[in-house]
């Protein structure tokens, strides 16, 4: 048992469990009284999903990566920055096959999965990162409050990516400003959490874990704009399904009542016969217009975020790019 | 056809840049910074006509976000 400096959390940390260990760089879970084949079942799902085949310690670009990032860019100490990073995959990974399950996508290697079982499996996974979690902060901590407040506020955002996603798979009729505030709990405090976690492996103080939560909560609403511009489009796309996005609800807001009727009433009843209509009701109105515009003020909020504090160049371009890329949308000429 | 009035000042402006209506410096004024900001950066590059242009496919390409 290993107990560190008062930190209360410390009772939870098993001999040997600990990921990103000097002797156990490479293994991802945490071994303590975890069952052979639960956690062969986890390994395999794992490795069907993207970016994950490139292990933590090289891969530096990418969402996948992002408190690596924000530590660089921080440029602090990186004492638990792999086992933070391990968290983070896994955290991402497992809301990630959440998504596809409650949204019902599972495809390629994933369609092979009773839904019951890949629920279980992505269990696992948040616990296995909760895990991880509290061995980095136990590695780091000096102060108890701090790690205390962390852990707290990791699993508060936490709860707020489930609320968020509750909210988006059981309301049918959504205002704007409803979409809106789905987005900020799926997608905004989810990557507000990752950069939050970089924030904390990388700087000493709370004040720039605040700014990098800031930051990760444009980045996350670009995700989610990018993502539902997306999914006006493609076989299985949110139109389809009748999903109110926040085009949909852009054009549920803007639409003249006799066009809106008629948009109510696809979204109520979708079909494949009035799918390409409605999509170019949608976009000849503004819907791309409004996401762009939306994009671009989120793009300069989260860049102005990160001029607030003293930051490494390369990392910090990075970061910039990241919001480039992601509202890339904006620069369809 | 009258447009819904919008509480938000960007869905309005939107609407109006798609169905080319005038809006109002009101509206305008209305705006903050970062949303005066991003109408100049939209206007600028004349992407408004694209973005309403009917589209095949989506203007995004991969799923980035798993980059």
């Amino acid at each position: 048992m290993r107990r560190t400096r008062n930190f209360p959390y410390s009772r939870y940390v098993v001999a040997g469990v600990r990921i990103g260990g000097s002797s156990e760089r490479g293994e991802v879970w945490c071994l303590e009284r975890l069952d052979s084949e639960y956690r062969s079942a986890l390994t395999q799902a794992l490795s069907g999903l993207p970016g994950q085949s490139t292990p933590v310690e090289q891969n530096q670009t990418g969402l996948l990566n992002l408190p690596s990032l924000v530590c660089r860019a921080v440029g602090g100490e990186y004492e638990c920055l792999v086992t933070i990073s391990k968290a983070w995959r896994l955290l991402y990974s497992a809301f990630y096959l959440l998504d596809k399950i409650e949204d019902q996508e599972l495809s390629g290697k994933l369609s092979q999965y009773d839904t019951g079982v890949l629920t279980n499996i992505t269990t696992g996974l948040i616990f296995q990162a909760e895990i991880a979690l509290i061995n980095a902060v136990v590695k780091k901590e000096s102060s108890s409050e701090r790690g205390e407040h962390f852990l707290i506020a990791f699993n508060q955002m936490a709860l707020a990516v489930c609320a968020g996603q509750h909210q988006d798979l059981s309301s049918s009729n959504m205002t704007l400003a409803q979409a809106w505030e789905n987005a900020a709990g799926k997608s905004g405090a989810f990557f507000a959490l990752g950069c939050r976690l970089g924030a904390y492996a990388g700087a000493e103080s709370s004040e720039t874990e605040e700014v990098f939560t800031t930051f990760g909560y444009c980045l996350g609403l670009l995700v989610q704009l990018a993502n539902d511009v997306e999914g006006l489009w493609g076989e299985y796309n949110d139109l389809s399904r009748g999903k109110v996005t926040i085009p949909v609800a852009y054009a549920l807001e803007v639409l003249p009542s006799l066009e809106k009727d008629k948009l109510v009433r696809y979204l109520d009843s979708p079909n494949t016969h009035q799918e390409t209509t409605i999509r170019q009701l949608i976009l000849t109105n503004g819907a791309l217009v409004y996401m762009a515009l939306e994009a671009e003020k989120i793009k300069q909020r989260g860049k102005k975020v990160l001029d607030s504090l003293s930051l490494n160049h390369d990392p910090k371009k990075q970061l910039e790019s990241m919001l480039d890329q992601t509202a890339c949308f904006t620069q369809i000429q | 056809m009258k447009h819904k009035q919008s509480t938000n000042c960007l869905s309005e402006i939107a609407y109006k840049l798609a169905n080319d209506q005038d809006i109002k410096s009101a509206t305008i004024n209305d705006l903050t910074t970062e949303e005066r900001n991003a109408l100049d950066v939209l206007l600028e590059n004349g992407a408004v006509e694209t973005l309403c242009a009917e589209h095949e496919t989506s203007p995004i390409a991969g799923m980035w976000w798993l980059a």
